[in-house]
C-alpha cells in the first residue's frame, strides 16, 4: 500500500539555500582543483614535448657522429683520395681553408666546427654518396641540413647554407652562453691535436625551452639534455 | 538530540552528490596523471628501444669480427673462406640469431619478411651472383638462460669496387696496411653488416669494413722471403758443403718461389730484400753460392726492395709491435728458451689453428723437434736451432738479430723480417732503423716463401675495423 505524503517530507527554503551554498562551495573547490590540474597538465605537456624533441635531436646527432668519416681515405687506393676528394668523407668539415689547410678549432677554424655549428661528412647508404650534414644554431632554432653529394674542393659552409631546415625550436644555449658542441681529440704527435680531423668525441648539450610559458607560473620552463657521441672511423 | 526520521531522509541525497563529485574529482586527477605518466613512459620506451637496437646490432658486428679470427674456438672459417683465402666475390656468409621459435631467413626477399636483406643488392648490385653458404651459422651469443642481444642476422661479404662506390665492377678489395687496393696486395677487406630488430619494432643496421690485423696486412706486401729492414744490415749464410745427415749448409736455401703456387705456374717474391741500396755490396756478396738464393723468373733474387710505410720507421714498426702484442695469443717475457722440455708455445697451436706468439726479449730455440704455426714476434735476439720448423711469419723487430749456428733439417715456410728499431744497449727507440742482422752458419733448410702459411698467419691476428657506418632504416 502506498504511503501518503506527509507535510514535513519536503525541503524547506533554508535547507535548499544551505544545500545550494554547500554545493557551490564544493563545486567551486572541485573545479578550481580541476583547473589547476588542467593547467599543470598543459605545462607538463609542453615540457614533455620539448623533452621528446630534444631527445630525438640528440639521438640523431649521435648517430651522425658515429658514422662521420665514412668512407675514410684508407678505403681507396693511394692517390685516389687526393684526386677524388668527393669520394672520401673527412669526419668533420671546417671553414675557411677546406680541405687543404687544416685549422685549429676555436682558434683559426671560424665558426665551423664550433660551439654552435658542426658539419660532418658521411655516406648514409641512401645512394647519394658522401654527404655533408650540418647542424647550425640560428637564434633559438637548431637547423639541420643534408647536402648531397659532397662537392670536391667546395666550401662546406657555403654549400650547406641553402639547405638548412628548422630541426629543433627554442634552443637557448646561445642566450646562456653554453655551447651545444664541445669536442675531445685524439692525442697527436706532434701537437696541436685540436684539428677537425682529430675530433674523436662530440659532447652535446641542449638547453630547450618549452614552447609556451607555464600556465601556472607564467614562466618558461627549460630542460637540459646532454649526450656524447664517439666517431668510430679512423683518423685521416 | 536524537535525529528524527524526516531529517535523516532529507540528507541521503546530499551524501550521494558529494560522493559523486569526490569520485569525479579523483577520477579526473588520476586520468591526468596516467596520461602524463604514459606519455613520459612511451618516450622513454622508444628511446630505450632505439638504443637497444643500436647496441644489439653492434654486438652482431663484434661477434662476426671475433669469429673471423681463426684462433676463435667458434671460428667461421669454413663459411667465410670455404676454399681458403680470399673469400670469393659473391659469396655471402650469414650468422643468424632467431628468438625462440622464430625463423630468420634474410635471403627471403618477400616484403612481408621483417628480416629480409635488401641491403645486399643495394650495395653489390641486383645482378650480382649470390652464393649463400648454407646452413646459416648460428649465433653463439645466446645461452640457455640468457637471451643475448637481439640482432637478427649478420652478413659477411667481400668488399668490392662496386660496394665501395669506386667502380662498377665487383673486383675484391685488399688492404695493405695503409690503403685499399684492387691489386690483391695485403689482406682482403670484408664488409660485415648487422641488423637488429627489437620487440618494440626498432630497427638499426650497422656496418663494419674489416681486414686482417695490421701485421698480416703488411707482411704479404713484402717483396722477399727474407727482408732485412734497415741501414747497414748484414747477412751471413752457411758456407760449408756436404750433408752429415743432420742437415747442413748444402740444403740451405732461401727460396722466393711460392711453394703454394698452382702446379705449372710460377709466382713468388725475391729471396733476400734489403731496404737501403747502399747495403747491396755486403748482402749480395755474402749471399753465395747464388744457386742457394732463388726467385721466380724476372724477380731479382737478392736486391734492394721497398716496403710499406708502416715498416719504414722505428716508430711505425714499434706501433706494429704494440698492436701485435695486444692481440697475441701468448706473450712471454724473455730471455726464454723453447725446447721439447720447455714448451712455451700456446696449447692448441696447429696447422689448422695458427697462433700469434710474442717474446718480449731474447728467444732461444734449442732442441725443439717440432713445428710452430702462425706469427712469431721476437723483440730481442732470436737464436734458431733448425731442428725446429716454423710455418707462417717470423718478425724479429726490436734488437733485430737472427742467429743460427746449429744443425738440423728444419725450415721456415713463410717469411722472415728483421728490423732493428731499438738501441741494443739502452733499449731506446732509434730515430732511424739500425743494422738488422741475419746469420745462419749451421745447417737447416732455410726459408721458403709460402703464400698459404702467410695467409694462415694472417688469421692469427684479429680483424681490425677499417670503417663504420650506420645504414638508415625506415623505422629507426
Amino acid at each position: 500500500m502506498m504511503k501518503s505524503p506527509k507535510r514535513g517530507d519536503g525541503y524547506s527554503l533554508v535547507e535548499l539555500l544551505v544545500a545550494t551554498v554547500l554545493f557551490t562551495i564544493i563545486a567551486g573547490t572541485v573545479f578550481s582543483l580541476l583547473l589547476g590540474a588542467q593547467l599543470r597538465y598543459r605545462g607538463e605537456s609542453d615540457v614533455t614535448t620539448a623533452f621528446q624533441q630534444a631527445n630525438v635531436a640528440i639521438d640523431q646527432i649521435a648517430r651522425d657522429v658515429h658514422s662521420a668519416g665514412y668512407p675514410p681515405a684508407t678505403s681507396f687506393a693511394a692517390g685516389v683520395a687526393q684526386a677524388n676528394p668527393q669520394l672520401v668523407a673527412l669526419p668533420f668539415s671546417w671553414s675557411p681553408g677546406y680541405p687543404n689547410a687544416p685549422c685549429t678549432v676555436g682558434v683559426s677554424c671560424g665558426a665551423v666546427p664550433g660551439d654552435y655549428d658542426l658539419i660532418l661528412e658521411t655516406d648514409t647508404g641512401d645512394g647519394n654518396g658522401v654527404q655533408w650534414i650540418r647542424y647550425s644554431l640560428q637564434g633559438t632554432t637548431l637547423m639541420r641540413g643534408v647536402t648531397a653529394p659532397k662537392v670536391a674542393f667546395a666550401d662546406p659552409v657555403g654549400s650547406t647554407a641553402g639547405g638548412l631546415l628548422p630541426y629543433l625550436e627554442n634552443v637557448m644555449n646561445q642566450s646562456k652562453s653554453l655551447p651545444i658542441f664541445s669536442y675531445r681529440y685524439d692525442i697527436t704527435n706532434p701537437p696541436p691535436a685540436q684539428q677537425p680531423s682529430n675530433i674523436r668525441e662530440v659532447n652535446i648539450l641542449l638547453i630547450v625551452q618549452s614552447a609556451q610559458p607555464d600556465p601556472q607560473t607564467g614562466q618558461f620552463r627549460t630542460i637540459t639534455l646532454t649526450g656524447q657521441a664517439a666517431r668510430f672511423n679512423p683518423n685521416q | 538530540m536524537k535525529k528524527t526520521k524526516c531529517q535523516s531522509n532529507s540528507e541521503r541525497g546530499v551524501a550521494l552528490v558529494i560522493a559523486i563529485f569526490s569520485l569525479m574529482l579523483i577520477s579526473v586527477v588520476a586520468t591526468a596523471l596516467i596520461l602524463t605518466a604514459g606519455t613520459q613512459s612511451a618516450i622513454k620506451s622508444n628511446y630505450k628501444s632505439a638504443m637497444h637496437a643500436f647496441y644489439d646490432a653492434k654486438a652482431g658486428l663484434e661477434e662476426a669480427r671475433g669469429r673471423l679470427w681463426t684462433s676463435n674456438p667458434d671460428a667461421i672459417t669454413s663459411c667465410v673462406f670455404p676454399g681458403g683465402l680470399p673469400m670469393p666475390v659473391g659469396n655471402v656468409c650469414y650468422i643468424v640469431n632467431p628468438s625462440d621459435g622464430e625463423n630468420v631467413d634474410p635471403t627471403d626477399l618477400n616484403p612481408a619478411n621483417p628480416y629480409a636483406d635488401f641491403e645486399y643488392q643495394q650495395e653489390w648490385g641486383p645482378a650480382t651472383a649470390y652464393a649463400v653458404q648454407r646452413p646459416f651459422i648460428t649465433s653463439k651469443s645466446r645461452l640457455p638462460t640468457i637471451a643475448g642481444p637481439l640482432y637478427k642476422w649478420v652478413r659477411i661479404t667481400p668488399r668490392t669496387n662496386l660496394s665501395a662506390k669506386f667502380g662498377t665492377d665487383n673486383t675484391a678489395l685488399f688492404f695493405d696496411g695503409k690503403n685499399t687496393n684492387s691489386a690483391g696486395t695485403g689482406a682482403q677487406v670484408l664488409t660485415i653488416t648487422s641488423l637488429a630488430v627489437t620487440p618494440y619494432g626498432s630497427r638499426r643496421m650497422v656496418q663494419y669494413t674489416v681486414a686482417a690485423g695490421s701485421s698480416a696486412a703488411a707482411i704479404p706486401a713484402f717483396p722477399s722471403a727474407l727482408t732485412l729492414d734497415g741501414n747497414a744490415v748484414s747477412f751471413t749464410g752457411p758456407s760449408g758443403s756436404g750433408d752429415d745427415g743432420h742437415g747442413s749448409s748444402a740444403n740451405f736455401r732461401i727460396n722466393g718461389n711460392d711453394m703454394d703456387a698452382p702446379p705449372g705456374t710460377s709466382s713468388g717474391v725475391g729471396a733476400i730484400g734489403f731496404t737501403n741500396n747502399s747495403d747491396s755490396s755486403n748482402v749480395s756478396v755474402a749471399a753465395v753460392p747464388a744457386s742457394n738464393y732463388l726467385s721466380p723468373s724476372g724477380v731479382t733474387a737478392v736486391g734492394a726492395v721497398s716496403v710499406p710505410t708502416i715498416l719504414q720507421t722505428p716508430s711505425s714498426l714499434d706501433a706494429l709491435v704494440q698492436s701485435i702484442t695486444q692481440s697475441a695469443d701468448k706473450v712471454v717475457d724473455g730471455p726464454v728458451t723453447q725446447s721439447d722440455s720447455n714448451n712455451i708455445m700456446p696449447p692448441g697451436m696447429s696447422a689448422t689453428t695458427p697462433m700469434a706468439v710474442v717474446v718480449k726479449g731474447d728467444l732461444t730455440i734449442n732442441g725443439w723437434n717440432n713445428t710452430g704455426y702462425g706469427l712469431l714476434l721476437v723483440t730481442g735476439q732470436l737464436k734458431y736451432d733448425p731442428d725446429a720448423s716454423w710455418n707462417g711469419i717470423i718478425l724479429v723487430i726490436g734488437r733485430g738479430v737472427f742467429i743460427s749456428n746449429q744443425m738440423g733439417t728444419g725450415q721456415i715456410n713463410g717469411v722472415l723480417l728483421i728490423a732493428q728499431t731499438r738501441d741494443p744497449s739502452s733499449g731506446k727507440l732509434l730515430s732511424t732503423l739500425g743494422p738488422a742482422s741475419f746469420k745462419q752458419t749451421g745447417g737447416g733448410r732455410g726459408i721458403h716463401y709460402s703464400s698459404k702459411w702467410i695467409a694462415a698467419a694472417q688469421g692469427a691476428t684479429p680483424y681490425q675495423v677499417l670503417s663504420f657506418r650506420e645504414i638508415a632504416q625506415t623505422n629507426p
